[in-house]
């Protein structure tokens, strides 16, 4: 009784996640005919989800999604309930990877809460988060730059890209991010499109496949192992840009989401070699070196959005880290 | 005090971007393997004495390595083993970075493998043998940045253990050795530019076909990717070797092992040594094969070997 009595007393009550947003560049391969499909490059940033987690005897949380997800979990593993409350969150439907990455902490906190061993993938799995692309998945697991090698066509939702590149990102480049408000009612409805979309999506020439991957493995990949910022930059825009041409039929004709932010791209390529659209927008990122430039290119973005319909502009440093989960 | 030092091979698996438009040339994908080794044994002398194996050899790369570090000490250096040289093994980076590193130790010289590479002048074409050496694996090198000179260190990008049950077939037919050094250099000059569609079907296949193979165990996607890589650049050195491969037997004995079981196979660097990917429990039965086929023309070595997931191993002996 005694032994059972201070095991109790252990156990723990309560879990919180701190988890990185993430920036998406692209996927280098849309074609298919290798046998896998989209491989993805990105970046886990500094903009932090925080959430909570206490056992309970239902699902419980205010946040409609995290409500879903904790459900969906609890179902999976026939667990009795959690409590989840959302203490901090990152920007929602813009981006930055918001439901991979909330979905991934409620059930890492879950996992611990319930002793469950379970490994990241396993979690997106069960979440379906994380299956088509993986960047949110590593982003959580380790930070940094991410290239991830793609699912096979014949897994489809049924295994996690696995990583097959992966770097710090130095501290002194910081990440500015600006998202436009203008264009977020159309990619909300866009979004809720997207599994139509990906499902129905044409295929990519082979060609542009080859050159993609090119891209990253001769030029983008090198350049952050020499801390090469610009080559670096020169290397994402031109991927980026490149995707945005192939995906222009869902942006009307545009290689960006919207007039406001292929003109904020403009802006922000007098500053920094890296100008990219993350995922369907409207979030935009720039690299730049050090504080500085970082403020200018900031001010010059929020001058430019205040004038355009608004927004949120910011800088953030890379996450190296990846999710902490503690309990309590 | 002495120093031991014993070294993996390395088969070439094959070159990623021999166009260089986007700002870096070659690049290569590369694999340590257990055995031939180079093993020597340097210690602090009186005079300097070069013995066993490649004397010649090993006292010119121990006076750059003492020279380019101010050293007036001597050694005596031993070559206790070699790998074949010009044959594709790697042996000429195994060699000098041995060396390095051995008297490195000696005189408590600071820096990495990498920067020894610089020293010993292994940084003219492919960053592979240096990776190889110092960690094995498998290895991808992001190729030299066209705006640096060849005095600095090829990045490496990529390094994944290689699977522990599967093997190489390494072939190494009795012809004519393959071009190295001063030849070497003089060939990859005289190349016409890759086509970047070229480049691009090649680094394609790296990292949606080769590279997801190996966390994943996928031995035939992993030997197609590799089948295939080296096509595209075989067929790109045609010119420089005379076809796809260096001599119509490599071509062979390469469509020899791929009818026979093996899921991947290609030549090592310029040859003559070419190899196969297999399974622990069919190489010997592919190996026994090909010496057979050898055997019936101009015969060679055939081995199989793992790969070498450690590097060099490197022993102070007090």
């Amino acid at each position: 009784m005694h032994h059972r009595a201070v095991d109790r007393m252990q156990e723990t009550k309560k879990v919180t996640v701190i988890a990185p947003a993430h920036l998406h560049t692209g996927n280098f391969d849309m074609t298919g005919d290798l046998g896998r499909l989209y491989g993805t490059v990105g970046f886990a940033v500094d903009r932090l989800l925080e959430i909570e987690v206490t056992k309970t005897n239902d699902v419980k949380s205010e946040d409609e999604a995290a409500y879903l997800f904790a459900s969906r979990f609890v179902d999976a593993f026939d667990l009795a309930g959690a409590e989840v409350k959302v203490k901090q969150n990152i920007p929602k439907f813009v981006g930055m990877g918001y439901h991979t990455t909330l979905a991934l902490s409620i059930g890492s906190a879950l996992a611990k809460l319930y002793d469950l061993k379970l490994t990241t993938e396993q979690i997106g799995l069960t979440m379906q988060r994380g299956a088509i692309t993986s960047l949110g998945v590593h982003a959580f697991k380790v930070g940094g730059f991410i290239v991830e090698g793609g699912f096979r066509v014949d897994q489809r939702e049924k295994m996690i890209p696995p990583l097959i590149f992966h770097q710090a990102v130095p501290n002194n480049w910081l990440f500015v991010i600006a998202i436009a408000n203008e264009p977020q009612e159309k990619i909300v409805k866009m979004r809720e499109n997207e599994d139509h979309i990906l499902r129905n999506l044409k295929l990519m020439p082979k060609e542009t496949s080859d050159m993609l991957s090119r891209i990253v493995l001769v030029k983008i990949i090198p350049s952050i192992i020499e801390n090469a910022l610009k080559s670096f930059g020169e290397g994402l825009t031109a991927f980026n840009s490149e995707l945005g041409k192939f995906w222009n039929e869902y942006q009307c004709g545009r290689t960006y989401c919207h007039p406001v932010v292929e003109e904020a791209i403009k802006i922000m390529l007098h500053r920094s070699t890296c100008a990219c659209q993350t995922s369907w927008g409207p979030t935009i990122y720039g690299i730049v070196d050090g504080k500085n430039q970082a403020e200018i290119l900031t001010n010059e973005l929020k001058d430019y959005l205040a004038k355009n319909g608004g927004g949120e502009v910011f800088y953030t440093k890379a996450n190296n880290v990846g999710a902490v989960i503690g309990g309590k | 005090m002495k120093v031991y030092v014993k070294t993996p091979a390395r088969l070439h698996l094959g070159l990623i971007d021999l166009n260089g438009d986007l700002g870096r040339i070659f690049g290569g994908l590369g694999v340590g393997i257990d055995h031939p080794n180079i093993i020597l044994e340097a210690k602090k002398n009186q005079t300097f004495t070069f013995s066993g194996e490649k004397a010649e050899l090993t006292q010119k790369l121990a006076l750059k390595f003492l020279q380019a570090n101010g050293i007036k000490e001597k050694v005596a250096v031993n070559v206790k083993q070699v790998i074949p040289e010009h044959v594709g093994l790697g042996s000429g980076t195994q060699l000098a970075l041995a060396v390095a590193t051995s008297l490195s130790r000696l005189f408590t010289v600071e820096g990495s493998i990498q920067d020894f590479a610089v020293v010993m002048d292994r940084t003219i074409q492919s960053g592979v043998g240096t990776a190889v050496f110092e960690q094995g694996g498998l290895v991808v090198d992001g190729g030299k940045n066209t705006k640096n000179s060849s005095k600095k260190a090829i990045p490496l990008i990529c390094r994944q253990p290689f699977p522990d049950d599967w093997r190489f077939v390494v072939a190494i037919p009795n012809v004519k050795k393959g071009l190295a050094n001063e030849a070497e250099v003089s060939a990859f000059k005289q190349l016409p530019p890759m086509p970047p569609s070229e480049v691009g079907k090649i680094c394609r296949l790296i990292m949606m076909k080769l590279l997801p193979a190996i966390p994943e165990k996928d031995i035939k996607n992993f030997g197609e990717a590799l089948t295939e890589i080296q096509r595209i650049v075989g067929d790109s050195f045609a010119e420089a070797q005379g076809g796809r491969y260096s001599s119509s037997l490599a071509s062979q004995c390469i469509e020899f092992m791929l009818e026979n079981g093996v899921y991947g196979s290609g030549q090592s660097s310029w040859g003559p040594t070419v190899y196969g990917v297999a399974k622990k429990e069919e190489a010997k039965e592919i190996q026994m094969k090909t010496q057979a086929f050898l055997n019936q023309s101009v015969g060679g070595n055939v081995f199989v070997v793992k790969g070498n997931n450690r590097g060099a191993i490197i022993k102070v002996i007090k």
